[in-house]
């Protein structure tokens, strides 16, 4: 059995229009596939 | 990488046999795709397209680099061979960028920031797509997502 995940910035709340202020990297698993 | 450049090389990234890096470089004047050998030595320009290319990422199995692409002031990303030929862009709109590959080495994921109301950047999501360019469809997240890396296979 054998799977795979996703890690993925969450953008910080603070963040201004037009910039990409990232928050903690977070790792979540969001999509499955069979080996 | 290339220590005696004045030019900037940034986002390097190693082919799956480690036997080469591809990476970004303003050398030609214009932001480009080139690739050497891991060793150092032997760069080579392998994109000659309009626009800016950025994040290059080689495939799990050496057969495609997928990359970002700025241009006309709209995002894309797409996939090009290992010597520049057969470019696609497979998605594109306001802010299109940063694809991973997924293990199996033929689907693309990458993040979307599409405009608000006032035509500023947005909410921030996942997608993935097919290297075919077919069937995108949203990642859901908790919230906001940007910059997924897709890891390799991981027993259970």
């Amino acid at each position: 059995m054998m799977r795979d995940m996703i890690k993925f910035n969450r953008p910080g709340r603070n963040k201004t229009l037009g910039s990409r202020c990232l928050g903690v990297g977070e790792r979540v698993e969001t999509e499955r596939n069979a080996a | 990488m290339s220590a005696n450049s004045p030019a900037i090389d940034t986002s390097p990234c190693y082919s799956s046999d480690g036997t080469q890096i591809v990476f970004n470089s303003d050398r030609g004047g214009t932001q480009q795709l080139y690739i050497m050998p891991s060793g150092g030595g032997g760069e080579r320009r392998v994109s000659y397209g309009d626009g800016r290319y950025a994040t290059p990422v080689w495939s799990p199995r050496g057969d495609y680099i997928a990359f970002t692409k700025i241009m006309g002031g709209s995002f894309g990303v797409g996939i090009m061979r290992p010597d520049g030929s057969g470019e696609r862009l497979l998605a594109n709109g306001f802010l299109v960028e940063g694809p991973t590959w997924a293990p199996n080495g033929r689907v693309l994921a990458f993040f979307r920031q599409n405009p608000n109301s006032g035509g500023r950047a947005g909410g921030v999501s996942l997608s993935a797509i097919d290297i075919t360019g077919r069937f995108e469809r949203p990642l859901a997240t908790p919230g906001d997502a940007s910059d997924p890396a897709w890891s390799p296979l991981i027993p259970q």
